[in-house]
Order: structure tokens, then sequence, then C-alpha cells
């Protein structure tokens, strides 16, 4: 049966015409309206109620609001928006980085800089910009410190009301009284009445957040005229993203020395500033509520892992594995083999929103944090990331001419960062030729195009000499394909800015020098094994040599695959493609 | 409760034009509050939804709580029912025994949970040690049901205390003692699921002919464990099937008699072989099983029918190692893992001593790439042949061959050349060297000299003509050949060289690295066998018991068991009782 207005409407002049009370004068316009203004609102509350239905279901729910409210029964709390982070925001206070200070410079907590117009970073640590050194690279997320101030009333589990869209999902600080307390999931699961803590609870709508306080029984309670202080990061979310180098150079705040004699700063990101991600969508929380309600925050079942370990702030994506996964990837095992040293092992591999692996303080951390919520024989143990790049060159055609080459350029740039930047791929996906071929196919302007894909590696030297042993770990690839590349940390730039080709192969599996580069006739690579040394016997001519080491150099090597699909081997692999390396050439076709 | 506004009409209202309005009107809104009780209550009324047939509410519900039905077996809406109605005691009891039990109820067919211990050699389940008192209380036309050994953990025993009087256990015990003996058996995070099978299954998918157990049941117990295990669990997959027999030596024993299968409930025939089979030394002597693919006949007791003396498709050989077989007062027990898709029944050919090069075509085609595993036996040493790129390059110390594996064709040569990168001939000071290089016949062109002469390290080439040397003496060498060579005999690995002035430095080793060619031409009438993996999911239909001189001592056959990944497999447990099986 339909509630629409026209059939609500014609089910009741149907009952009306076999009434011999209305049979002569149903069809009076005014009988007529009287029906339809019934009708439509029969309808309307039969839609209405419908809707709000509807809401009620996970499954169906359009609104994020009805899912933030119901996740709270699935154990789930959703992000709000995250800020861009980036490690090398370098300050100086020389305008070309090369000279030093003659006193010591402090770089405090919340220090702001910007390009210049919206876009602002804050240091998320407090550091000095010591004597003798020419510059210092500060770790920085996007967004800028906002303090708001309270004065409370002393309820048991108190409420404060913050309205803010823009309050960054994890970087904040409550203090009472200025002593900083801590947060906790739930403020029942605090473990005295003495505990100093708070819950963070989102507001429907993502339009801000409310903090809870304990009772004395569970966490401590607020007392009446206490003063609570909330400094929080304003973030742009993922419009904060800085993909490129040299955008943040404007010093926002005023910097002093420690004689507290004002300085004049110089500033520039030498590195993306990425991983800004916007509120959880509908679909996103839909998602992970189900993961949240499985888990139920314990850490047995491998789904368990990963869901717990991506509540950590620092954990932007994650991959977990056990004995059973290593006798499956491993070819020197059949699957189910019993592996001794692999009982027990919960391995886990995770990155931060810059793509590193997530750091030895993080990772002791995250150990603190699983022992109590994981089986005691369970022994977690980290891998590193393996991040292996994809340098596209694309160059799209375009018959559409009602599209602008840049339109069309512009949309290339953003379709590959979605589905191929650090966001857009996971650990252990695959790329295959015809996938991005008919991705980029799909981009809106494109007629067609022709693109290539090339992978790089990168490495450093040893300690003290110009030796780099590698091991590519996708192989085999084509002869004559290989080049090396070397830059010096203090160089920076786009593609391949700053880098200098040393050696590439011989297609007999030599490396050879590039002059005035000089390779030791050592120097080789395997086209099947991936495994290989460079050793540079003359590096005179690297860049900064003179005020070097080797290990202050990176070490790209760049190599063509034989088979055009790139096949990851092992779980710890991660592709992405290379966003300083990205050429995009439009043109319209003739 | 239908709606009904006419009672609430004013009185002056109360006249048929406006009761009957009222009474339409109240018509549409029950239609409107019927409409949304249905669309509220089929929410999570999973009754109704059952009723009304909507398979695809069934799973919006699961996907909600995060479970995603497997309907690989059955898409009813019974069974959506079920699936939904169970998914908070799948989260409730995950990792647990509960939980595997429910992927069993799920798939509507019996099975246990066993733990593997590692017993030095390979995984074994963990079974109880009730089985054989279970026997003899059993109906020996069904099948039997090997029962697991429930929260096994090691050989932790259980009534040992410290310090009790009897037995006398100590700390500072004389002979020191241990709870766990890891050396000999280790417990693991290895756990099976096995299907009982219990029931003949007509699979649709061949056109209904009866079978064992199928790949889709198995697949089906795989994701079930994929989801319940935790994550450091091993899960393995599997079925059980016992195979019990008397001594008389015919299929339809005593309690069976006139059947014609020993155990109609599985269409299955099993017999001993009364020639080859000993109660008292059998357990001594019982050395593996074999599995095939085809099937044979046995004896009844009307004496019609003959005994096989092998199998008629054999597949894979299992050997017995330790926990393998058992015997009691009444009964032998041996049993075996099978794990899918394995053969090594299969040889490429036999030796006569000179032959090296052999070619054969695999039987059970495709072949898992780089699972493959020849060997072969020269001068008492065995070598190994194996596809370790899994590029169909065959590739051994000493042999060298191709495989295809999607025709199984395979080559093999055990010939080859072989790198020997150094092998020192002298350290000292000499004007002539004359030493037989170790191996040959040497390959031309690969002989590298390797000298120090008054402090200078030379490195000399051979030229593939049987000299040494570029002849014109800044090398340091003079003879013995022709124009200021050494000379080099390829076949008899001899190599000559003079050297000028007071000859090599003392204390200076002289070295050579070279590549020979090496012959290992399988002995006479050692056959070369063949280890592989078939991607071509195998039906086993019958199972043989081999004594340590190759009798078969039993033997059985059955509908298909089908096994779709060397992940899955079936467990053989015979049990030959001695004696006739007690008649009814």
């Amino acid at each position: 049966m339909l509630f629409d207005f026209t059939s609500v409407q014609q089910r009741i002049v149907q009952g009306l015409a076999a009434k011999s009370s209305w049979a002569d004068i149903l069809y009076y316009s005014t009988n007529q309206r009287l029906i339809d203004a019934i009708a439509q609102e029969i309808s309307n509350l039969a839609q209405y109620d419908e809707y709000l239905t509807r809401e009620t279901k996970w499954s169906q729910a359009q609104n994020t609001s009805s899912l933030l409210l119901q996740a709270t029964l699935l154990n789930y709390k959703p992000n709000r928006k995250i800020g861009s982070v980036g490690t090398q925001q370098r300050f100086s206070t020389s305008q070309t980085f090369n000279a030093s200070y003659s006193v010591i410079v402090d770089i405090p907590k919340y220090t702001v800089f910007s390009d210049g117009g919206d876009i602002k970073v804050s240091t998320t640590s407090s550091n000095s910009l010591l004597v003798g050194a020419n510059y210092i690279d500060l770790d920085v997320i996007q967004g800028t410190p906002v303090t708001t101030n309270f004065v409370v009333q002393g309820l048991n589990y108190e409420e404060i009301d913050v309205i803010d869209s823009t309050i960054e999902n994890s970087n904040y600080e409550v203090y009472v009284n200025n002593v900083l307390w801590t947060e906790i999931s739930d403020i029942r699961l605090a473990t005295s009445g003495t505990q100093q803590v708070f819950q963070v609870i989102n507001k429907p709508d993502f339009s801000g957040i409310i903090l809870k306080f304990g009772n004395n029984i569970f966490g401590q309670k607020l007392s009446s005229g206490d003063a609570v202080k909330f400094v929080y990061i304003s973030t742009l979310g993922a419009s904060g993203n800085i993909l490129a180098s040299g955008i943040i150079t404007t010093v926002e705040s005023t910097i002093y020395d420690i004689n507290g004699h004002t300085v004049q700063g110089y500033c520039s990101n030498i590195g993306p500033i990425e991983g800004g991600q916007d509120a959880e969508t509908a679909e996103s929380i839909r998602t992970n509520g189900n993961q949240a309600f499985q888990t139920g925050d314990r850490a047995t079942a491998e789904q368990d892992y990963v869901y717990l370990l991506k509540t950590q702030p620092i954990v932007f994506k994650t991959i977990v594995w056990g004995e059973y996964e290593k006798g499956l990837d491993d070819p020197s095992y059949t699957p189910g083999s019993y592996i001794a040293p692999s009982e027990n092992m919960v391995y886990i591999c995770a990155i931060d929103n810059t793509g590193s692996t997530i750091s030895l303080a993080s990772q002791t951390s995250i150990r603190a944090f699983l022992n109590t919520i994981k089986s005691p024989t369970d022994i977690p143990s980290f891998v590193d990331v393996e991040m292996i790049y994809m340098i596209f060159n694309i160059t799209a055609y375009v018959s559409d001419r009602s599209y602008t080459l840049s339109q069309v350029k512009s949309n290339i740039l953003t379709a590959v960062e979605n589905q191929y930047g650090l966001a857009g791929m996971d650990f252990h996906v695959n790329v295959d030729y015809s996938d991005y071929t008919t991705y980029i196919d799909s981009i809106a302007g494109v007629d067609h195009h022709d693109t290539t894909a090339t992978l790089f590696n990168k490495f450093s030297f040893q300690t003290g000499q110009y030796i780099c042993s590698f091991t590519l770990s996708l192989f085999p690839f084509d002869a004559n394909s290989v080049s090396i590349w070397v830059r010096s940390h203090s160089d920076t730039g786009l593609g391949l800015a700053g880098w200098v080709e040393v050696a590439t192969d011989d297609g007999a599996g030599n490396l050879v020098s590039v002059s005035p580069y000089v390779v030791l006739n050592t120097s080789s690579i395997n086209y099947s094994t991936g495994a290989g040394t460079l050793t540079l016997t003359d590096a005179t001519s690297l860049p900064h040599y003179a005020t070097s080491s080797p290990t202050d150099y990176d070490v790209k090597i760049i190599y063509t695959l034989t088979d055009r699909n790139f096949q990851l081997k092992q779980r710890w692999q991660y592709i992405q493609y290379s966003s300083e390396d990205l050429v995009v050439t439009t043109q319209y076709t003739t | 409760m239908a709606i009904n506004i006419k009672k609430k009409l004013p009185r002056v209202l109360q006249v048929p034009f406006w009761q009957d309005f009222s009474d339409v009107i109240s018509t549409e809104l029950t239609n409107v509050k019927t409409y949304l009780a249905d669309l509220k209550a089929q929410t999570f009324d999973l009754g109704a939804l059952k009723a009304a047939g909507d398979n695809s509410q069934f799973i919006e519900i699961c996907k909600m709580l995060g479970f995603t039905p497997d309907t690989s077996l059955d898409q009813t809406s019974e069974y959506l029912y079920q699936e939904t109605g169970v998914v908070t005691d799948r989260v409730k009891y995950k990792t647990t025994y509960l939980g595997y039990n429910i992927i069993f109820d799920e798939s509507g067919r019996k099975g246990q949970t066993f733990l593997w211990y590692w017993n030095g050699y390979r995984l074994v389940r963990a079974y109880s040690g009730s089985n054989f008192t279970a026997i003899v209380a059993q109906d020996y036309s069904l099948p039997f049901e090997f029962v697991a050994e429930q929260n096994y953990a090691s050989f932790l025993f259980a009534t040992m205390y410290l310090d009790q009087t009897t037995p006398s256990v100590t700390l500072d015990n004389p002979v020191p003692w241990f709870l766990d003996q890891a050396t000999f058996k280790v417990s693991t995070k290895h756990i099976g699921c096995e299907y009982f099978i219990d029931q003949v299954i007509l699979n649709p998918l061949d056109s209904n002919n009866p079978y064992l157990m199928t790949k889709e049941y198995l697949s089906y117990l795989l994701n079930g464990m994929l989801y319940n295990r935790g994550i450091t669990d091993v899960p393995h997959v599997g079925c059980q099937l016992s195979l019990m027999c008397d001594n008389t030596g015919y299929f339809d024993n005593a309690f069976t008699a006139g059947n014609t299968y020993s155990l109609p409930d599985l269409q299955m025939k099993c017999s001993i072989l009364p020639a080859n089979f000993d109660y008292v030394n059998n357990i001594a002597v019982l050395a593996y099983m074999k599995i095939g693919t085809g099937t044979q006949g046995l004896k009844n007791k009307a004496g019609s029918g003959t005994y096989p003396t092998d199998l008629q498709i054999p597949v894979y050989k299992l050997s017995f190692e330790q926990d393998s077989t058992a015997i009691n007062s009444s009964w032998i027990l041996a049993y075996g893992d099978f794990f899918g898709n394995k053969v090594n029944l299969e040889t490429i050919g036999t030796g006569d001593g000179t032959t090296t090069s052999f070619s054969y075509s695999m039987l059970h085609t495709p072949i898992l790439p780089g699972s493959i595993v020849i060997t072969y036996i020269n001068a008492t040493v065995a070598y190994t042949v194996t596809d370790v790129d899994k590029d169909g390059t065959l590739s051994g110390s000493n042999a060298v061959g191709t495989i295809n594996y999607n025709t199984g064709a395979i080559t093999l040569t055990t010939q080859r050349d072989v790198q020997i990168i150094q092998e020192s001939m002298a350290v000292t000071t000499t004007t002539t060297l004359s030493h037989t290089m170790a191996r040959n016949p040497i390959v031309p062109y690969t002989y590298t000299l390797f000298y120090v002469i008054g402090g200078v390290q030379y490195i000399v080439l051979d030229n593939g003509d049987g000299t040494i040397g570029n002849g014109t003496g800044s090398d340091g060498i003079t003879g013995p050949g022709a124009g200021s060579k050494g000379t080099i005999n390829y076949s008899t690995g001899l190599v000559q060289v003079n050297f000028s002035g007071v000859g090599t430095d003392a204390g200076q080793p002289i070295d050579a690295s070279y590549e020979y060619t090496s012959t290992t031409a399988p002995d006479n009438t050692k056959v070369i066998t063949l280890q592989y993996q078939t991607l071509n999911p195998l039906k086993y239909t019958e199972v043989g018991l081999f004594d340590v001189t190759d009798n078969l001592v039993a033997y059985a056959t059955f509908p298909p068991v089908e096994l779709g990944t060397i992940e899955q497999y079936v467990s053989i447990q015979w049990l030959v009782y001695n004696g006739a099986f007690p008649g009814v």
C-alpha cells in the first residue's frame, strides 16, 4: 500500500463515494479541498514517520547525527576532523637557512606558521634552536591553538559543551585549576573516585564536543567554582593538507631568544604536511561501528587488533597477522605449517599519517595499551613498513573543449591523490595496470591518455661509507631500467630537484658510473632477486659533500618492473604514488 | 487496534455525513498505523522476517552487527534466520570451543575441534584416551567418531602434586622431573576443526552423486574459523573418517552380513586382507598408508570377490611416525592426516646407471607452481631438484630440467655444469705446477688460475683450447705448452704450468676456480620419485594400510572425499578388531 498524496486521496475518495451520505456532495469543491488537505497531512505523516523509522536503523540511516547517536550503543566513537601533520617544518634565524644564532632561541609548543593566508600550522611540542645550528626541523599539525575557559557548578558527572566543529580529533588538553587531567574513553571506566579524568563525547553532526567529568566514585568530581581550561587545535581537516614543499613560509608567532629578545625568524616546510581528514562520514561510521561492536574492547581476533590499533591517534593505517598468515605468505612453508618462532606472535605493521612506521616510543605506548586487553600469551611484534613509490607520468588528451587544460590537470591531480595517495591505498594492496589506466580514463575531461608507471624505493648509505646495500622486494625488472639518484637532506623540491644521478645499470646487472661520480666496478644489481650493492668510490661531486657524511643523503633507486601489475609479496609492503614525482601533461586532441 | 475518530465527533456532528467521513479517515489512518507498525516491527522481528522470506533484511541486520553470513551452503530464509540469531553468540564466544561449535551447528553437520601438538616430526591431533573404551560399545554398522582431547595443552600430569607422598615428588627430587616433556611433544597454537563423516552427501554440483565430503563444506568451515580464531591461532579444516573392520577378511562382517557395504550409512566397504594380517606383529610392522582415487572390490562372507594387492590409482603415501599407531588387547589403531591434493606416488622413471635424460607427464594437472620436488639416487646419495623461482625451470645441485605447470610435462637431465669457486692447489713457492683438479671434466673457458709472483697477484684464464695464459710471458707463465702457455686437459683435469724466474711467492696460495660437468646418472633400478601439489581438487575414494614389506594389510573404498586445497585434510583412522565383530 502506497502513502503518497495521490494514493491516500484516492482511497479516501473511494471510501466516501461508497457512502450514501456523500454520494451527491463528494465532488463539491469545498469538500474536495477538505479531502485534499487531510490526504496531504496523512501522506506527510506517513512519510515522516517512515523517515524517522529508517533513521533509527543502522543500515538505512542517512544522517550522520542518527549514526552518531547509535554508534554509542555499538561502543564506537567516530573521529572529528583530523589535522594534517608534518615533521619537517624548518625554522631558522637565517633567511637562507645557512647561519646560526648567537644564543638559544625558544620555539614553544603551539608556535604558529602559515602560508600567508588561511592555512596555518602549529608546533606540537616545545623546541629550541641551539647555538651553532643553522636550522631546526619541527613537528607541526595543521591548525591553530584555541583556548576556552569555563567555571563549573560542581555537579555529579558535570558536562561542559564546547561548540566548535573544527576541534581537532586528538590534540587537546584539559586543565582543571591549571592541573592537566587525563582523558578516559568512558568515565565509568575510572578506577577510583580520585582519578583526575574526563571523557570527550561528540555532539551530533560534529558541531562540537561535550567534556564529561566524574562523581567522586567514577573519577574525581568537579567542585563548584573550579576553572576548567580547554586547549585544542582548530583545524581545516582535509582541506589543510599541504602536498608541496615551500608553502608554509610565514612565521605568525613572535619568537624570542632565551634572553627575552624578539628574534626575526624564517621558515619553510621542506616536506609535505598531510594526512588531514574531515569528520567521519556516515558510511565510515557505519563500517567502523560494526567493528567496534565485534571487538568489544578486547584484542583476540585479527579484526579486533586492527580496529583497536586504529583507535590510537598515532596509527593511521595498520595490518596485523600471525603464524597462519606467515605460513601462507612465505614460500618456504606449506600453508598451515608449524612455525615454532612464530607461535603466539602478533605481527603488527602500523604507520602514522606521514606514511612512516610509528616511532619506537609510540610502539611502547601501544604495547602498554594492548597489554590490558589482549590474551596474556599474545606477543605483539612490530614490523617496519616497506614503502614503495609509484612515479606516474601521465599525458592526457582532452577532446571536450568546454574543459580547460588546467581544469583537467587539476582533476587528474586530485583523482590520483584520492586513489593512490597514502589515504587511498592500504597495506598489501596491489596496483594493476588495467586498474590505473581505467581509473585515469574515467577522470572528468580525459578523453584518452598515455600513462607509464615506474617504481622507486628509498635507501641510505652506510655510516661512514658511500656504500648502499639494498634489496628491492618487487622483481624481476627490466634490464637497462635502473637508475640510482642521491639527494642531500639539505636539498628540497619536487620531482628530481636536488637529486643527482650517480649510476645506471648496463643491462647485464652491473651498476655503472654516471659522470662525474665513480662507482666501484663490483657494484651490481640482480634483476631476478632485487638484491644489489652500490659503492661510490668518488662521491666528491655530491652536493654539500664537504659538509656532509654519507648518512646525510637519501638514495633513490628507480626501476621498471617486467610485469606492469605491481603485486606485493609481503603484508608490510605499501604502495603509494609519489606526489613529488607526478608528471601530468594535458593537451587537446587534434 | 483500529483507529476510530467517529466516537470523538461532537454530538452536533454525529450525523451520517460526518460519521461516514470519520469512518473513511479512520480507515486510512489505520492503514498508516499498520504500515508503520510493520515497518518498525520487521526491523528486528526475525520470526516475521523469516515468515516474509525477507532475506535481504537478515543480511542487513548481520551487517549492522559486523558479521557477513556465509551463504555458500545454504541461502534459505531458515538458514539466514539461524545465522542472524547467533551473531551475538559468535561475538560472545569468539575464540572459544563454543564459538567453533557454532560453525558446525550452522553447517548442519557434526564436528569437533582438535588441538594439535608437535611430535618432533609433524603436527598431530590430540585425541582422547577414551576412544578405545568407546569403541567397545560401538554399533559396528555405524560410523565411529574419534573424540578430541579437549583443553589439552601439554603433558601436564593432572594428578601430580609437589611434596605429595604417593608418588613422592619433591622440588629437590634426586631425579629431575618436569611437567611438560616439551622435548618430545610441544603444545602449539594449531587448531583443527573437522567434520565427522557420518552420512552421505548428494553433491548438487556433481549430478547429485554421493560424496562423503565436498570442498564447499570445508571452505565454509575455514571461513567460520577465520572469523572465530584468535590472531595467533593457526586454523586447519578437515574431516575424519574411521575405517573399522574385524579379522574375518569380509567386508560384510558378522555384524553387517549380507549388506552391500561394511558401513551402509557411508556406502563404504572395508576389510583386512587375511593373508597379510597378523594382530600380534602388525603394530610393529605397519609402515604406511596410501590414499587414492580408484575403487576395487573386496570379498564378502558368501565368498565372492577378490582381494586387491595395491590401490587402483594411488596418489599419496603417508609414512607412520611416532604417535601414528597403537594397540591394545583387542584393537589396532593406525591413523594419519592426508592434506589435500598432494601427490607423491608418481615416478619419472627408473635409473640404469648411465641414462641422464628423462621426461614424464604428471597425471594430476594443473600443478601448483613451485610445489614440485624430484628425488633421485646416484652412488647412494640422494639428490633433489626443485623450482624455487616457480618459473618452470627445474634446478638441483647436479641436475636441470623444465616443467610445464599446465600440461604437467617434465624434462630432467641429471647432468649440469657446476661451479667450483675456489680449489687450493698449493701454498708454496714453485716453478712448476702439475695438479689434477678434484672435479672433471672441466668446462672450457671457465678455468681461472690465481697465483702471486714477486708480490703481484695474477689472475689467468684458460683459452678454451687446452692452454692457460696469454703467451706473452707477462703473466709469469713460461710453459710447458707451446708459446709460453700452461696446459689443461679438460677431460682429466690435469693442469700443468711453469712459472718464470724463482716461481710463485712462498706462503702465497695457488688457487683455481672453474666449472666442471657433473653427471649423476640415477643408480640402476632406483626410481626417480616425484612430489607435487595439484590445483585440481582430488576426490579420494580408496585407502590402503601397508606393512614394512609393502603388503596391503587392509583396504577400504567409499564415495569421494573431495579436498579443495592443501589446507584441507581428511584424517583416516583404521580400527582393526582382533576377532570377529560380535553378531546381532
